[in-house]
C-alpha cells in the first residue's frame, strides 16, 4: 500500500531528512513509527500525502506513484488518504463543523451525509459540543481530535497521523488509539508517528525507527 | 451561491484598504474607457460630417459630348462607396460661382464680357458611412479611374487637404487604440494585483484545501468571481460617473461651441457600448484573477512555502 525506494530528500541544500529509505506497508496494516526530534519523521509523512516530493528514489501510495503523479491527479490521491498533521492545519475562520467537513466537501457530497457523518465522527472524537467554534477557542488537545476527525471523516484507505496524541492525556491518549486500531481493522492501513513508547509498548504491533533520516526495522 | 458572496465579504474584511483603491483606480480607469467611447463616437460624428464635404470634381472640356457625359456617368454609377453624381452645367457653374462671390466681388456679375470661362462637370461625395481613414484611397482609386476617359479635362478633389485630413483620421484612430489597449491592461494588472493579495492573505486556506484534495478549479473559483464582480461593479459605477461627466460636458459645450460642429448631435453611448464596457470589465476581472491565483495554486502551494519559492 506505501512503498519506499531508495528515497532521499534535502532541504534548502544542507539538511539531509530523509537518507535512503526503503519500507513497505501492506494494505491493512498497523506501523507506529518512532524517532527522536528532528529524525525525519514529518518529512516522511509529507512523501506519502504528497505534501512534498523526494528528492530522488520512489514512493508508491496505492496505484499512484508520486513521482510521476500529474497535477491532476493530485487530489484524488489526497482524497484516498487521511492526514493528521502535526501543525493541526485548521482553518482558523471556519468553525469545527466546516473544518471536519472539507473532505466531503471537496468530494462533493450533499449536504445531509455531510452533516451526518461529521456529527458521527465528532461524536467518536468526543466534540459534538464544540462543533460551532472556531479552533483558537479550544485547546491543543481538543483541536488534535479535531484534525484526527478531519482525517477520519472521509473513510480513507490510508491514515497517516503525525503525534496524534501529543496534546492529549494518557487516557485521551488511549481512547485515541482504541479509535485508530478500530478503523484498522475495518481496513484501513494505518501509519503513526510518535514519541510516546509506553503507547507502543501496550500495543503489540509492527514498529519501525527512523534516526538522523536512516530507518530501520524494530525499536531502536 | 452564498459561499462565493461569503468569500468576497472576508477578503473585504481582511484587506479593506487594498479593495477600496483597487475599486477606486479600476473605476478610474473604467471611466477613462468610456469617456474614450463617448469622444471617438462623437469626434467621428463630426469627422464623417466634413466627410460628406469631400467632393470629387470631375471637370468637363467644352468638347465633351452627350455620349461621353454619359460613359463617364456610367462608370461613377458603379462606384459603391460614392453618392450618385451631379451634372453641373457650364451655365450653372457660373450661377454658382456669382452667387459666391457677390459679397467679395459685386462688380464681376456685371460683366458679360468676361463669357464663362467656367466648365461643366460632374460632381460627387462619398457616402458618409465610410470611415474617414479609407476617405484618401477611395478618391484617389476613383480618380485614376476617371480620368483617362474622353471628355475629362481634370479630376479634382483637393488633394493637399484630403491626405491632412485622412491622416489625421487614421493618426487619431492609431494613436488612440494603443491608448485604449493600454487603459485595457492596466486594469487587468489592478484585478490582478488585488486577487494576488486575497490569494496571499488565504495561503494557508488554499494549502489546506489543496492538502484535502480540492481541485485547482475549486480553489480558483471563488477568486476568479471575486475578480469578475470587481469588474462588474467598478464598470458600472464608471458608465454612471461617466454619465455624470457627459452631462457636466455637454452643457458647456453647448454653450461655447456652435453645435453644429458635432454634426448637430452629441451622444452618449449606446446601450451596446454600455454592456461592452461593462462585459470588458467582467472579463478583464477573470482574467486578472485568474493569472494571480493560477500561479499560486499549483497543487504544491504547501510544498513551496515549506521549501522556498525556487523549489520544483
Ligand atoms: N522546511 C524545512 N527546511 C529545512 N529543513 C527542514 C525543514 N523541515 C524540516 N527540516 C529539517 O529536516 C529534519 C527532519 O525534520 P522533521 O520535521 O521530519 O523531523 P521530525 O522527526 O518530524 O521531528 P519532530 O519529532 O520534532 O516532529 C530536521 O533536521 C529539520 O530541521
Ligand atoms: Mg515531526
Amino acid at each position: 500500500m506505501i512503498e519506499f525506494s531508495h528515497v532521499y530528500k534535502t532541504y534548502s541544500g544542507t539538511v539531509h531528512a530523509l537518507k535512503n529509505i526503503n519500507l513497505n506497508i501492506k494494505k491493512g496494516e498497523f506501523v507506529f513509527l518512532t524517532g527522536p526530534s528532528g529524525a525525519g519523521k514529518t518529512t516522511l509523512f509529507r512523501m506519502i500525502s504528497a505534501y512534498d516530493r523526494p528528492c530522488s528514489g520512489h514512493v508508491q501510495v496505492g496505484n499512484y506513484k508520486l513521482n510521476e503523479i500529474s497535477a491532476k491527479e493530485i487530489p484524488t490521491l489526497r482524497r484516498s488518504i487521511g492526514v493528521v498533521y502535526q501543525d493541526f492545519k485548521l482553518l482558523k475562520a471556519k468553525t469545527i463543523f466546516e473544518n471536519v467537513a472539507l473532505p466531503l466537501e471537496v468530494r462533493g457530497e450533499g449536504e445531509t451525509v455531510i452533516r451526518k457523518k461529521v456529527n458521527e465522527i465528532l461524536d467518536r472524537v468526543g466534540l459534538v459540543y464544540k462543533k460551532g467554534k472556531c479552533p483558537d477557542f479550544l485547546s491543543g488537545g481538543e483541536q488534535q481530535r479535531v484534525v484526527i476527525a478531519r482525517a477520519l471523516v472521509h473513510q480513507p484507505g490510508v491514515l497517516i497521523a503525525d503525534e496524534p496524541t501529543g496534546n492529549l492525556d494518557p487516557h485521551l491518549s488511549e481512547e485515541i488509539m482504541d479509535l485508530l486500531e478500530n478503523i484498522n481493522a475495518q481496513g484501513t492501513t494505518v501509519l503513526i508517528a510518535t514519541h510516546d513508547h509506553n503507547l507502543v509498548k501496550r500495543r503489540n504491533k509492527r514498529l519501525v525507527t527512523i534516526k538522523d533520516g536512516e530507518l530501520s526495522e524494530g525499536a531502536a | 451561491m452564498s459561499k462565493y458572496i461569503n468569500h468576497i465579504l472576508s477578503s473585504f474584511k481582511t484587506h479593506p484598504t487594498i479593495q477600496l483603491t483597487t475599486i477606486i483606480v479600476l473605476t478610474g480607469t473604467y471611466v477613462l474607457i468610456s469617456t474614450f467611447f463617448v469622444a471617438k463616437s462623437n469626434i467621428d460624428g463630426v469627422l464623417s460630417s466634413w466627410g460628406e464635404k469631400v467632393r470629387l470634381n470631375i471637370y468637363l472640356t467644352d468638347s465633351a459630348t452627350d455620349d461621353d457625359i454619359n460613359k463617364i456617368k456610367s462608370k461613377l454609377s458603379k462606384l459603391k462607396k460614392f453618392s450618385p453624381a451631379e451634372y453641373v452645367s457650364k451655365e450653372q457653374a457660373a450661377k454658382n460661382f456669382m452667387a459666391s462671390m457677390a459679397q467679395s466681388a459685386p462688380d464681376l456679375l456685371n460683366n458679360s464680357e468676361l463669357g464663362n470661362p467656367l466648365p461643366a462637370s460632374l460632381e460627387l461625395s462619398i457616402k458618409s458611412s465610410t470611415s474617414g481613414a479609407e476617405h484618401l484611397k477611395l478618391l484617389k482609386i476613383a480618380a485614376e479611374s476617371i480620368r483617362a476617359f474622353s471628355g475629362v479635362e481634370e479630376v479634382s478633389y483637393g488633394q493637399g487637404w484630403v491626405k491632412n485630413y485622412s491622416d489625421l483620421v487614421s493618426g487619431f484612430k492609431n494613436s488612440s487604440y494603443a491608448f485604449l489597449l493600454l487603459l485595457i491592461l492596466g486594469s487587468m494588472l489592478v484585478v490582478s494585483n488585488s486577487i494576488r493579495s486575497s490569494v496571499s492573505q488565504r495561503l494557508e486556506e488554499v494549502e489546506v484545501l489543496e492538502l484535502v484534495g480540492a481541485t485547482q478549479s475549486m480553489i480558483r473559483t471563488p477568486y476568479i468571481i471575486e475578480g469578475m464582480v470587481l469588474g462588474l461593479i467598478t464598470s458600472i459605477l464608471a458608465i454612471m460617473g461617466t454619465y455624470l461627466l457627459f452631462l457636466w460636458q455637454q452643457s458647456i459645450i453647448i454653450k461655447e461651441f456652435d453645435l453644429i460642429t458635432f454634426g448637430g448631435q452629441f451622444h452618449f453611448l449606446n446601450l451596446m457600448q454600455i454592456l461592452g464596457v461593462i462585459s470588458l470589465g467582467v472579463s478583464m476581472g477573470a482574467a486578472g484573477s485568474y493569472f494571480s491565483v493560477s500561479k499560486i495554486n499549483t497543487g504544491w502551494a504547501a510544498a513551496k512555502r515549506t521549501n522556498g519559492a525556487n523549489w520544483q
